[in-house]
């Protein structure tokens, strides 16, 4: 398969073409050469699947060597694609949605000065992010890791413009890096104790090493590690805080990078290394808690954001956590398939939305106005009548999302909560949380339609006769992500309507050896409690609608101003203050900790006070006049003999 | 003999070594750093190297100090001016006192606890006056230590190439 | 007899050496026979085209390793390795500096002759198997570098750096003369083949005062590597002194400071390891950490890029820390990435520096838009910020994944953790230059020519490809590095 190697040397193709041609080149032919080199790639996955199909179930793992990478002592690392039906999944996943969001960019960028760079970015993002799902081993799927970061960077910092968002933005990246940190240590402790790092051989050697001493401290300590990386990039609790504050990027790249795919990097990470993470009950514990708190807490901030971006990225941190939730419980394709059909609906709702900020602009922009929030639902309302596409597309992703029966994303969601349910331990607890929350996820979903489409139109005064569809090279993607948000679930059918999940069978050779090392079976409801789990998730989705539609079109109750808030409606305002909390906690303590250090140790500050604060002579010394600062330098001495003295005294009391 | 010479010698050194960092007058600093550099010189004729405490004298207290003295009156550095004198923080001084005696302390302590040197000495008088006279340093230097010797060439090279480069008038 | 002598000292094992001396008198003679005010260019060339004939010379002797003069020095895989990669910095250096020290105005000959002899120093500290001469290899490298700092004579910083740095680098070297009388009271001898013998054997029985000895040379390098507390000198000494010799200092000197340390501690030290482990452990930590939090408050980059060279210097104590081959290798790999990334900075900032004449400079503000301005430019330091950062595919990530790696192996998981931290703090400040070229308006009034030259560019050209490509493919270095350090052991 030795051909697969061309799924990332097209965009690695299209980048390098656009970075030394695209300045010049009229903007149609940028985009356009960007996009079908991800489409190129995408064909490149579909053979690729179609080749693993075509193999027997158990030989579906290939390996494509690229180069022989590292070799170290006796560490022996190739630069290698490892190929197996999870794989599969992701590259069709990433390249596909790709695609989509690349086609549509060259509709919403339309005009921007850097049109090229943006391609440029969006190509290597992809690059990079095909990069971490291929990988055959943990320091390529690292390498990728932190590329997608760098990339998801670059691209949130497009437009940026005021220190204040810089700032924002850096978060992002220094989150990250604590994630990245517990993922580099865990790395580190898996060679230690394996003495390898690729996946093929890591997994039956952890299984040898700890099968017999379930949750040993090791492997409970590396997979806590792990899943500190996976809680930065997947935007879990606690280091979720940078997500949100990412949607100050464009729109394609919130729906491409924090919707569809970067942000699911962790998802996917914890159910490559399902292996490990079996062999650590605890860790799944807490994955599983991790997972569920998150669905429910975002969500819940979710009701009271005003902004459209904000509210649909509170509501990927909420989904993300149905996904860690479902890997938490044992039900790895579960999550899996979530993660497929969340792609599908989470970019159609942003691209959507950025269909509607795009109208928004466009209509504010024609009577002068630039004071108006163009994302502010209280601005908008009404938007039905004058788009009716976007609404409906809108509409649909939105069903999908709330879990609504016959929608992709009901599927998914439905097999997350009957796996928590069916699961041991935690698994009532999640249950209840994920619950909770898709009644909530249904009402700020649809309390969002409602005061966006709904009502009557709320922006200034003349500007809604500027309020137009988007073209159609931005709305063309929408329709098939359309299609893909109601039909996706149809793989995975619950067993009460269907013998054969076709998703899971797809995914069982990758999992299996996960639930041999710790002979784990999972466990299987009876039909009539099936049902009656269906049911409750759909009265939930259900009820969240209804209290929606009660509050927002019944009563007609429009969006309060941020003032009139009180109590726990400011406290969700206000994200639990979690912000104000870290920054108080973490940020401040580091920034004084630095002040200090800096006031014992840089040499400058010693300068400063001793000679600037005292007026010391001018000395004329040879032939110019010099100010010399020497006395200064016996101190320096002294904090040397210092040194001396505890080093000395170390080595004598040794 | 041998013995009271030593911590006469020692007491001396260590005498003139304080006052060439007490004293305020650059001038008198550096004829008590001629002393200390005499002391050193009964140093080494204790030791049996009376070459080197020639050397000690000539290069040392002869060239060196004579130049350092030669410096400090062409510059006119007398008193240093009385606002310098200021006390800048007053921790310093108390910490450089309890530093150095810190150090004082730490080697003490490390002497104290040495059974003494490993190496034994030499025996007798007579072999060690024989490595003490020039020819034997000079048979040394041009055999054994070839390589550092001539390497010190360089080293000298390099201090004079400094020296002009940075003292040098600009004609940039 | 004579002969016999003259056979048994290997003359010719210290070629390269020679011929550098050679170069330098050739040097000086051409600085004298030149134009006066014009002699610069033809020094440098002679400079450069002599520092081709030491590399050649060394690998001319590729094959004849031993020892030479007794025992004195040593010529094997690990002096080969940094005789090359020091020339090779050397050459960098003054390649590059021929406009720079116009605009610096610093255009004497000088500048070059101390370069050379600052490699010679340089390389008689790599190959020293006797304190003796690793004590006047560090003070040729140090006469040097005290010259190198201060010579932009008419900038105070430069004057208060170079005095600052000769000060307390003269009252290191006392500690350290003490240190090797103190070992060579106790084992006899200051050949570190012999001190390994004696310690050896000796062993429990080991005289008190040895300790002392070893402590003392510990500071002494500590000193030459700036790890805290022992870094007094670098922030002042790197700020005031001419950029291309910041870049000089804060590469290769370091790298022959830590090359020795490797061989004293290494071979003469060897079997001391679990008593020095405590200081270096807490040595290491204090100068990853100290460092970095300084630099991140700092406003020039250059005085940024300073600090965060201590920072540097502790991640290679942690290798130093492991005491085995791999961590040797990985401090050996890390030096020659952290070369090329670091003078690949240093020529950016250089090249977008407002005033060379300001006192201070380098701000972080010069950069502001830069990316929008010069885009390859920014694209370059770009690479080299998270080259320094440790990201991958850079060199600079696997520089820091061998080192930590080979620390977690010899069971340092504590000391991995905090250097793993650490490194994700300096993303911090890194960052910021990233952040002030891309994300930041350009200011077009406020802005400065960029200071171009051909050589320049020409280097920052390589520095970038060999990140990239020893980021992506980057065990031939190591192997590299690997096979120089087996014989050390």
């Amino acid at each position: 398969m030795d051909f697969a190697v061309w799924i990332v040397l097209f965009p690695l193709i299209g980048l390098l073409f656009n970075t030394f041609f695209g300045k010049k080149l009229p903007e149609k032919i940028v985009g356009w050469l960007a996009s079908l080199m991800i489409g190129a790639s995408f064909v490149v996955a579909l053979m690729i699947t179609l080749k693993l199909a075509a193999l027997d179930p158990e030989h579906r793992v290939v390996e494509v060597t690229i180069f022989r990478w590292i070799t170290s002592g006796n560490l022996t690392l190739d630069f290698a694609f490892l190929i197996d039906p999870l794989t599969s999944v992701m590259i069709l996943v990433v390249t596909g949605i790709s695609f989509l969001i690349h086609i549509y960019s060259i509709g919403y960028m339309h005009g921007d000065s850097r049109f090229h760079v943006f391609f440029v970015f969006l190509n290597l993002f992809v690059f990079f992010m095909l990069v971490l799902v291929l990988g055959n081993n943990l320091p390529i799927l690292f390498i990728g890791w932190e590329g997608v970061g760098l990339c998801s960077y670059l691209l949130i910092g497009f437009w940026w413009e005021d220190q204040k968002k810089a700032e924002a933005g850096m978060k992002a990246f220094i989150v990250n890096r604590i994630g990245d940190f517990g993922m580099l240590i865990a790395m580190f402790l898996l060679f230690y104790y394996l003495g390898t790092l690729k996946f093929t051989e890591m997994f039956p050697a952890a299984a040898h090493l700890w099968g017999h001493s379930v949750g040993a401290p090791a492997i409970t300590a590396i997979t806590l590690l792990l899943l500190l990386g996976a809680t930065g990039k997947s935007a879990q609790i606690p280091l979720f805080v940078w997500l949100p504050d990412a949607m100050a990027g464009p729109t394609p790249v919130s729906a491409l990078i924090h919707a569809a795919t970067m942000v699911t990097a962790g998802v996917y990470m914890i159910a490559r290394t399902a292996t490990l993470f079996m062999l650590a009950p605890t860790s799944m514990m807490v994955v599983a808690l991790i997972g569920g708190f998150t669905a429910l807490f975002a969500a819940t901030i979710g009701i009271k954001q005003m902004d459209i971006k904000k509210v649909l990225a509170y509501s990927t941190v909420s989904q993300l956590g149905y996904m860690v939730m479902a890997c938490g419980v044992g039900a790895f394709s579960a999550g899996i398939f979530h993660l497929m059909t969340h792609a599908f609906f989470k970019a159609l709702l942003f691209l959507a939305s950025g269909a509607v900020i795009h109208t928004m602009h466009g209509a504010l922009h024609k009577v002068h106005d630039h004071d108006t929030d163009p994302q502010d639902i209280r601005n908008m309302g009404g938007l039905r009548k004058y788009i009716p596409l976007t609404y409906w597309l809108f509409v649909i992703a939105t069903i999908s999302i709330s879990g609504l029966p016959g929608f992709a994303g009901f599927f998914s969601k439905d097999e997350i909560l009957a796996n928590a349910f069916a699961s041991e331990g935690v698994g009532y607890v999640v249950w209840g949380l994920g619950l909770v929350g898709a009644v909530i996820t249904a009402f700020y979903m649809f309390r969002l339609v409602y005061l966006t489409f709904h009502g009557n139109y709320k922006g200034p005064e003349g500007s809604a006769e500027g309020l137009k569809e988007s073209p159609p090279i931005m709305t063309a993607p929408l329709v098939v992500l359309a299609i893909l948000a109601i039909i996706g679930g149809y793989v995975g059918l619950p067993p009460v309507l269907s013998k054969f999940h076709l998703f899971q069978t797809w995914l069982k050779p990758v999992f299996e050896p996960a639930y041999s090392a710790v002979h784990y079976h999972p466990h299987h409801l009876s039909h009539g409690l099936e049902w009656l789990l269906i049911a409750v998730s759909v009265s939930a989705a259900v009820i969240g609608l209804f209290i929606a539609w009660l509050m927002y079109i019944k009563k007609g109750l429009i969006a309060k101003s941020d003032d009139e808030q009180s109590g726990i409606q400011r406290l969700l305002l206000k994200k639990y203050h979690v912000d104000e909390v870290y920054n108080a906690v973490v940020i401040q303590p580091l920034i004084d900790l630095s002040r200090y250090a800096w006031k014992i140790f840089d040499a400058g500050f010693i300068d400063n006070i001793l000679v600037n604060g005292t007026a010391r002579a001018v000395r004329v010394f040879g032939g110019g006049l010099r100010r010399m600062q020497t006395g200064i330098v016996g101190n320096y001495a002294l904090m040397i003999a210092l040194g001396v003295i505890l080093i000395l005294a170390a080595l004598m009391g040794r | 003999m041998q013995g009271v010479m030593f911590i006469v010698l020692a007491l001396v050194t260590l005498f003139s070594a304080l006052m060439v960092i007490t004293r305020k007058d650059p001038v008198s600093s550096i004829l008590y750093l001629v002393l200390t550099f005499f002391c050193f010189a009964g140093f080494y004729v204790l030791l049996g190297a009376q070459f080197l405490a020639a050397v000690q004298i000539i290069v040392y207290a002869g060239a060196i100090a004579v130049l350092f003295l030669f410096v400090v009156m062409m510059l006119n550095l007398r008193e240093p001016e009385a606002e310098e004198g200021k006390e800048l923080i007053p921790i310093w001084k108390p910490l450089g006192y309890a530093v150095g005696i810190g150090v004082g302390i730490v080697f003490l302590s490390y002497l104290a606890s040495s059974p003494g040197p490993a190496i034994p000495p030499l025996n007798g008088g007579d072999e060690i006056y024989a490595m003490g006279r020039a020819d034997f340093l000079g048979k040394a230097l041009f055999t054994d230590f070839i390589l550092p010797f001539e390497i010190a060439g360089v080293l000298l090279l390099a201090a004079v190439l400094g020296a002009v480069a940075l003292a040098k008038k600009k004609r940039v | 007899m004579f002969d016999n002598l003259i056979a048994g000292m290997h003359v010719g094992r210290i070629l390269p050496e020679i011929v550098l001396v050679g170069v330098v008198l050739l040097a000086i003679l051409t600085d004298v026979i030149s134009p006066r005010g014009k002699s610069t260019g033809p020094v440098r060339l002679v400079s450069l085209a002599g520092l081709i004939g030491v590399l050649v010379a060394t690998i001319l002797k590729k094959d004849d390793f031993g020892q030479a003069f007794g025992g004195m020095v040593m010529i094997d895989g690990f002096t080969f390795f940094f005789r090359v990669v020091l020339t090779f910095i050397t050459f960098i250096i003054i390649y590059v500096s021929e406009k720079y020290i116009g605009l610096a105005k610093i255009r004497i000959a000088e500048y070059y002759l101390m370069l050379l002899l600052a490699l010679f120093g340089m390389m008689l500290m790599v190959m020293a198997n006797d304190l003796l001469i690793l004590f006047l290899g560090i003070e040729t490298m140090s006469i040097c570098l005290y010259t190198l700092v201060g010579m932009s004579r008419h900038k105070a910083s430069s004057n208060e750096g170079a005095l600052k740095y000769f000060l307390l680098g003269a009252f290191t070297t006392g500690f350290f003369v003490y240190g090797i009388a103190l070992i060579y009271g106790s084992t006899g001898s200051t050949n570190l083949t012999d001190i390994m013998v004696y310690f050896r054997t000796v062993n429990t029985a080991m005289p008190v005062i040895a300790w002392a000895g070893v402590g003392l040379i510990l500071i002494a390098f500590a000193f030459k590597t700036s790890l805290v507390p022992f870094h007094w000198w670098s922030p002042d000494a790197y700020e005031g002194a001419p950029t291309t010799i910041t870049a000089f200092m804060s590469t290769a000197p370091k790298a022959a400071a830590f090359a020795a340390f490797i061989r004293v501690f290494y071979v003469g030290f060897g079997d001391l390891s679990s008593g020095l482990e405590p200081v270096l452990w807490w040595i290491a930590v204090l100068t990853m950490t100290v460092g970095n939090l300084i630099a991140l408050r700092q406003d020039s980059v250059k005085r940024m890029l300073a600090f965060s060279s201590i920072t540097h210097a502790g991640y290679l104590v942690v290798a130093l820390l492991t005491w085995e081959q791999m961590g040797a290798s990985a401090i050996l790999f890390y030096l020659v990435v952290y070369a090329i990334m670091n003078i690949g900075a240093f020529l950016v900032a250089i090249a977008v520096n407002r005033d060379e004449s300001d006192e201070k400079g380098y701000s972080y503000e010069d950069y502001r838009g830069l990316g929008f301005r010069k885009p390859i430019l920014a694209f370059a330091m770009m690479i080299f910020m998270l080259s320094l950062t440790g990201i991958p595919p850079t060199a600079g990530f696997f520089g820091k994944y061998y080192i930590f790696s080979a620390a977690v192996k010899s069971g340092f998981v504590g000391l991995a953790v905090i250097g793993v931290l650490n490194s994700a703090v300096s993303v911090y400040y890194y960052l910021r230059v990233i952040i002030m070229m891309y994300l930041k308006e350009r200011d077009e009034e406020k802005e400065a020519p960029i200071f171009w030259a051909g050589e320049m560019v020409s280097i920052m050209f390589i520095c970038v490809v060999l990140v990239i490509v020893i980021g992506i493919k980057p065990d031939w270095l190591l192997s590299i590095a690997q096979a120089s350090v087996s014989g050390l052991m």
